[in-house]
């Protein structure tokens, strides 16, 4: 029962959001563009965090290959949104793969280090080879290299922006629905309960790690990718620690669903901090007291992992 | 006539009016505080408002400068809505904070279009969010005003709807400043400058300086972002060098200090940009070593550098004492070398709005905006520049000016040289006014 309610809800978000649309303001709608975008981060970040357990503080560096990848492809090789979007989708693939195999030999909190330092890595890569990706200051893309000029001659570029963001979101929403239900999302929650009984039962734990590890980075990746292209514009300010933490945030608020809570995670955080924007001086204040209020509010130290344990059993 | 003295006779009429004028309006303005802030000057009531909006680095990096920014351009709003407004209208000032994000930048530029519905956008200062945010603003239909002093603008990197009207890019700068390195303090030059975006448009226009001047670029160090520590590049500077140029690299206490270290007495003489220690007190621990050192400045930063009538104005509306620093907060010293570009920003809105006849978001208001401004050529001296007069490229949306050359001599600034605006001239294909605007 409780499967077919958390499905149905997945199958209703999308429909709701493209229903709320006309209903919005000009700014909301420019706003809401941004958060979808940043619920498929939300999904793939989910993936890693919530389905296996495993807290990675290195995801920025994997959204930021999506990005790097399409739009310097977009930049240098062709103004093709589409194969942009294939290249983008394709590195941050490439890049988990490789993070992931180093980082998933080990867990907690060895883990979360290996992840950072990774990522740290990436940023700092990034600002060495400025030269080509524009470092810190970043590069600008031409409109036609972008989807939003892609698709000018149909749609404007809020409405563009808008439901190019939402069919995207709607594809991840459907595929990590279907993850959940199927025999490798079930194994997945096997192994965040426990990996002991799984090993002993002979499954090759350290392998779905990299499976989990990988399709999240992909995720990520094809987020930062649509970023690049929806947005025309690529910088490391995206590669920084602080797009690895807020999706941390993000899945916590969200709740223990994996069809809906990354996405209403990511929606009741950014328009929060929208709103509050007036009263906080910066949004990342607004991340920071979130965290730290999320953190008292489920018990100190194993605050992550209870939120997490809520969970269990209702994949 | 040849260009130079063209130009020079123009700047003499233009500074003699604009001083008139000037004087004028700062009668109006302190008569107009005398009674209390009421203004007899012109304003149509019921009128809407001029809405600016203004991306202004209230957190982040940029912090330390959008606080003497907010400064500036509440300053000077202050003053236009005291005499007269623009058009006579009052100006409506809506600040929004970037948090000195791209990211976040592109998403104000998005708030003060579709949320507050502003006329024109005053952008910001970091290159970063300049370059993220100027795209939306051409998507908009916003005219975005930059005070960066980056390349993006002149270089073409924007589209027709950003302008940097109020400060002069870096090519500028140095191309102006190189003259007169190279014909004072020496032809060898080493530099050592940040190597990311900023550093690099130093490091070419110095490069091509010292071609058209007969300088020698003996060496350049780049220094990674990051860095903490400068004493291994220091390794690299030749021994037989004249001149050691420097632009921001980092914590820049550390830098000079281990500069010190290193080089001791027996030094070349030493250039630097005043970024590097804007809004740092000279008084700081470590940077006596700064003494007999030369620096860039835009705007210098003690009132006797440039004591004009319009510049003590600027002060003393900005509420900044004769050492550049707070006049409540002395500790406080003020980015003095860029914020005046916020200033001046806000008076070339005022006067292309005025001049083209703007009067509300209509694609034709618009287009007489751009264009207007487009074929500016001069900004006059006068309380509305207090800087100096500007040569304004409307092909590349971007002003040319005077740069400072100041030596520090017991513990302060002390101007050396003015550069003329001839000087910083150069030459760049980018042309802006081919781009259609809708």
């Amino acid at each position: 029962m409780r499967v077919k309610i958390s499905a149905l809800a997945a199958l209703v978000a999308p429909l709701a959001l493209a229903a709320v649309y006309p209903l919005l303001p000009e700014y909301q709608r420019a706003l809401m563009s941004r958060v979808l975008i940043l619920s498929i981060y939300s999904y793939g970040y989910a993936v890693c965090f919530q389905m296996i357990g495993l807290m990675s503080l290195g995801h920025a560096a994997l959204f930021a290959s999506g990005m790097y990848g399409a739009g310097l492809y977009a930049f240098y090789v062709s103004p093709d949104p589409l194969a942009a979007l294939l290249v983008g989708v394709a590195a941050s693939t490439l890049l988990s793969i490789l993070f992931g195999l180093v980082s998933t030999r080990v867990g907690g909190s060895y883990f979360m280090i290996g992840t950072l330092l990774a990522s740290q890595a990436l940023y700092l890569a990034a600002l060495h080879f400025n030269e080509v990706t524009g470092g810190e200051q970043g590069l600008v893309l031409k409109k036609e290299a972008t989807i939003v000029g892609a698709l000018g001659p149909l749609l404007s570029e809020l409405d563009a922006r808008y439901f190019t963001s939402l069919a995207a979101l709607t594809i991840v929403i459907v595929c990590v629905t279907i993850l959940s239900h199927s025999r490798l999302g079930r194994l997945f929650h096997a192994l965040r309960d426990d990996e002991g009984k799984l090993e002993a039962l002979g499954y090759n734990t350290s392998a779905l790690k990299l499976v989990a590890f990988t399709i999240s980075g992909a995720l990520s990746g094809a987020s930062g990718a649509l970023q690049a292209l929806l947005y025309g514009y690529i910088g490391a300010g995206y590669a920084g620690i602080l797009n690895s933490v807020e999706p941390v945030l993000w899945v916590l608020v969200g709740g223990p669903y994996i069809q809906v809570g990354p996405l209403l995670g990511c929606l009741a955080v950014n328009l929060l901090s929208d709103l509050a924007r007036g009263l906080l001086r910066g949004h990342v204040l607004t991340v920071g007291a979130g965290l730290v209020a999320f953190a008292f509010a489920t018990g100190r130290l194993r605050w992550a992992y209870r939120l997490l344990g809520v969970s269990r059993g209702r994949g | 006539m040849n260009r130079r003295q063209a130009l020079s006779s123009l700047l003499k009429t233009g500074v003699v009016a604009a001083g008139a004028a000037g004087l004028g309006s700062a009668a109006g303005y302190f008569s107009a505080r005398a009674v209390g802030g009421q203004t007899t000057s012109g304003l149509e009531t019921g009128v809407r408002p001029i809405k600016i909006g203004f991306q202004v680095h209230r957190t982040g990096i940029g912090a330390p400068y959008g606080y003497w920014y907010e400064r500036v351009a509440n300053a000077a709003v202050n003053y236009i809505n005291k005499t007269g407004g623009i058009a006579g209208r009052l100006i409506e000032l809506i600040a929004e904070d970037d948090e000195t994000s791209p990211a976040k930048g592109a998403q104000v530029v998005e708030r003060l279009v579709l949320a507050h519905n502003v006329d024109f956008i005053l952008g910001a200062l970091f290159s970063d969010v300049v370059l993220a945010s100027g795209p939306r603003a051409g998507e908009l239909k916003r005219p975005y005003f930059a005070v960066s002093e980056g390349t993006h603008v002149p270089f073409g990197k924007l589209n027709r709807w950003c302008f940097q009207p109020g400060i002069t890019d870096v090519p500028g700068q140095v191309t102006a400043v190189a003259k007169w390195i190279f014909e004072n303090l020496g032809k060898r030059v080493a530099m050592i400058y940040p190597d990311y975006a900023f550093g690099h448009d130093h490091r070419d226009a110095l490069t091509k300086a010292a071609e058209r001047y007969g300088g020698r670029i003996i060496e350049k160090i780049p220094i990674p972002p990051g860095e903490t520590s400068f004493t291994k590049y220091f390794t690299r500077i030749p021994r037989d060098i004249d001149v050691l140029y420097h632009v921001m690299v980092g914590d820049v206490l550390t830098f000079i200090r281990e500069l010190g270290v290193y080089l001791g007495r027996e030094r070349p003489e030493l250039f630097g940009f005043i970024d590097s220690i804007e809004a740092v007190p000279l008084s700081s621990p470590g940077l006596e070593y700064l003494e007999g050192t030369y620096f860039w400045e835009g705007f210098p930063r003690y009132a006797d550098g440039y004591d004009t009538l319009y510049s003590r104005f600027y002060r003393e509306a900005v509420g900044v004492d004769e050492n550049g620093a707070d006049k409540s907060d002395p500790s406080r010293v003020s980015a003095f070398s860029h914020m005046f570009g916020v200033w001046e920003t806000l008076f070339v809105i005022k006067e292309a709005v005025e001049q083209s006849g703007y009067s509300g978001q209509t694609q034709r208001d618009y287009e007489a905006f751009i264009k207007t401004l487009e074929s500016m050529d001069w900004f006059n001296e006068g309380l509305w520049h207090p800087q100096g007069d500007k040569f304004f490229n409307g092909r590349l949306h971007q002003s040319f000016g005077h740069q400072f050359i100041s030596v520090v001599r017991n513990g302060r600034l002390v101007v050396v040289h003015r550069t003329e605006i001839e000087d910083s001239l150069y030459e760049h294909p980018n042309d802006y006014t081919r781009q259609s605007l809708f």
